[in-house]
């Protein structure tokens, strides 16, 4: 018997595949890394012990830290997790609206008419992925945005998304009090999301600085992601620009314009968001490292350290379920959205 | 009135033959003469330096990271210090091993794509379908760079001889499928519902008739479109870790710089030739202080090696798939 709330049912339905994934990912952990590094070997019961205490260790983050330097203790890595996250939020509020409008605007303007002269862009950068279109492109793009930022600020990008000690100096003085400086790096008060504590401290030219910086990563990972996104996106472009509906509204005499940027970019928005949860691990790997060249004090840099140096697999065990987790509810999120723009794809119909 | 003519019936006009009625795309002739390329460069490294493939020649006089030599006619892609070697022999000598490791990976990934795919299409609803959909789904949900790092970190500390190129090689393929897989289900499960696949069934073929014969010629496309794309991913774990090892290294004492391989790699030396190791590392010697000078030679050139095998791969794959459509229409 058919439900009488068929989207609800498949929300519910899908939600219960979630605890299943993440087994499946903690299994795999404790199989593909637990195990083998362990020094004793674990059989019987021990290996089913085993496996709870990772699970429960990862879980209450006890991800482990650094050795003690210079008698100063250290940060444990769940702490500089949690520490990242701020970061990463702002580069992710800049990139993903540039790499989701940019997907779908790019793909029906170029997808809808494969020879056309907007085409040539998009192949140079779909064609090459992270090839010749993509590094021209980036390169391009990324040169302009640098020299801006140099000409406008007179300070360096790089070093986080925080303007460097020299601009400090410069603009205000010194560091304000919100601004906190460890050494290592710099952080803001109270949110440690920069744009938002500028905000609150009425910091205007701090907010431009901090927002352009951000911008050219939003747009380095962007340009990246695009290439990605952009193949199979322009195919389901040119796949709906064939299809009946569309002839047959034309042959109505219904404006091309219409046709293109009304009936059929509605009917694309379900794909697309499934398009979309395909490639999150993608744009997460991406932005990661990104981060790292940048030296944000972001999950990025953390992780991309982390795996490098492969001394702590209680933080790398963590680090890789706490992706996991982040990917499956998002891909989750938008099978709920793609569900919602056009049931009829999936059982909630 | 005469008579109609008798005598021999003239033969029909010669149909012409498949090749000239769909003649290969432009395409694909750009992208088979860029892979022959490289495979001439891979071939002709294999003769010039035989049994010292692997290891790179240093030349002592250039390891110093304060020597800076750019292109010059001598050396044409300029030097990369540390590790003392001339840019365009060391990538020249990279290129048997890259394409060793790159397209082995790219077969595996996407003959797996395809089977998984077209059989969970196949069986659309069955039990087949959901679990190659739900691991594919939680495989997918660790990006494949990480994801392998893991896997190939575990098996390192598995095994006690150690692992190498081989095995990251099988590993890498075996984990990228998911993507791919779910592209091609999708057009497999609509294939699936097509007349000439009932009535191949209608005629008594079984399953794996119809998803050999039938299926998979028909799905081929979303792994052609998919592949190009996973290259991306073997290119991450290649060249992003050995860069952050370098950079970590780098920034601590730059003088005292001494190439070092990043945890669980599969390069068997620092001294290995691999595009991916030689630019991670040429980045960050390129680049090592922000106000400092550029040494562009030292990234670019390992990149648009990498570059432009990307390129001979897209080009390769598009034309394969433009040509099979036009043998279709």
């Amino acid at each position: 018997m058919p439900s009488r709330r068929p989207f609800l049912h498949y929300a519910l339905s899908r939600l219960a595949l979630l605890p299943a994934q993440l087994l499946l990912i903690l299994w795999l952990l404790y199989v593909g890394l637990e195990v083998p590094s362990s020094a004793h070997r674990l059989s019987g019961t021990a290996f089913f012990t085993g496996f709870a205490a990772m699970v429960f260790r990862i879980v209450t983050g006890q991800w482990g830290a650094p050795s003690v330097r210079f008698g100063v203790p250290v940060q444990g890595y769940f702490q500089q997790f949690l520490d990242g996250f701020p970061t990463s939020l702002q580069v992710a509020l800049f990139a993903l609206p540039i790499s989701a409008a940019g997907g779908y605007y790019l793909a029906l303007a170029t997808g809808w008419r494969p020879r056309a002269g907007s085409d040539l862009p998009s192949r140079l950068v779909t064609l090459g992925t992270s090839y010749v279109g993509v590094i021209v492109l980036a390169f391009l793009v990324e040169s302009a945005l640098f020299l801006a930022y140099v000409a406008i600020f007179r300070d360096i990008v790089g070093f986080g998304l925080i303007p460097t000690a020299t601009w400090w100096m410069t603009y205000g003085g010194g560091f304000p009090p919100w601004v906190i400086d460890t050494g290592p790096l710099l952080y803001t008060t109270p949110t440690r999301i920069p744009i938002v504590d500028g905000f609150l401290h009425g910091a205007w030219l701090f907010e431009a600085a901090t927002a352009m910086k951000t911008l050219i990563q939003g747009v380095a990972i962007a340009v990246v992601y695009l290439a990605a996104f952009l193949r199979p996106a322009r195919s389901i472009v040119a796949d709906e620009s064939r299809s009946v509906h569309i002839w047959a509204a034309r042959a109505r005499g219904i404006p091309e314009g219409r046709l293109h940027w009304g009936h059929a970019a509605r009917r694309l928005r379900a794909p697309f968001w499934l398009l979309f949860a395909l490639t999150i691990p993608g744009y997460l790997a991406t932005q990661f490292a990104v981060e790292a060249l940048f030296g944000d004090p972001g999950i990025g840099t953390f992780a991309i350290s982390t795996l490098s140096s492969g001394v702590a697999l209680p933080a790398v065990e963590g680090l890789i379920f706490a992706i996991a987790l982040l990917v499956l509810v998002s891909v989750y999120a938008t099978d709920l959205l793609a569900a919602r723009a056009d049931p009829r794809g999936t059982p909630a119909a | 009135m005469s008579p109609p003519a008798t005598g021999p019936i003239p033969p029909p006009a010669p149909r012409p033959s498949l090749w000239a009625r769909n003649p290969p795309p432009k395409e694909l002739w750009a992208g088979a003469a860029l892979l022959a390329v490289y495979v001439g460069l891979a071939l002709s490294a294999l003769i010039e330096f035989g049994s010292h493939l692997g290891t790179l020649a240093v030349t002592r006089a250039w390891v110093p990271t304060y020597v800076i030599i750019g292109p010059n006619p001598a050396q044409p892609f300029g030097v990369l210090p540390a590790f003392g070697v001339s840019l365009s022999t060391a990538l020249w000598q990279a290129t048997p091993w890259d394409l060793a490791i790159l397209l082995p990976i790219l077969a595996i990934d996407g003959a797996l794509a395809l089977i998984l795919g077209t059989w969970a299409g196949l069986a659309e609803g069955g039990p087949v379908d959901h679990a190659i959909g739900f691991l594919g789904d939680s495989l997918g949900a660790v990006p494949g760079p990480f994801l392998l790092l893991v896997v190939f970190g575990g098996l390192s500390l598995a095994l006690a001889r150690g692992v190498g190129l081989p095995y990251f090689v099988i590993l890498f393929g075996a984990l990228l499928w998911p993507t791919g897989a779910r592209l091609v289900r999708d057009q497999a499960r609509r294939e699936a519902r097509r007349p000439y696949v009932e009535a191949a069934r209608a005629a008594g073929a079984t399953g794996r008739r119809i998803a050999f014969r039938h299926l998979v010629p028909n799905v081929l496309d979303p792994v052609l479109a998919q592949l190009p794309i996973d290259l991306v991913v073997v290119y991450f774990v290649l060249s992003v870790f050995p860069w952050w090892t370098c950079f970590q290294y780098t920034t601590s004492n730059a003088n005292l710089y001494l190439p070092m391989l990043p945890a669980f790699s599969p390069l068997p030396s620092t001294l290995f030739p691999e595009w991916g190791y030689l630019l991670g590392n040429g980045t960050c010697l390129a680049y090592t202080y922000p106000d400092g000078p550029f040494f562009w030679w030292m990234a670019v050139f390992p990149i648009l090696a990498m570059a432009g095998f990307g390129l001979a791969i897209a080009l390769a794959l598009d034309g394969i798939g433009k040509w099979r459509r036009g043998s279709r229409s």
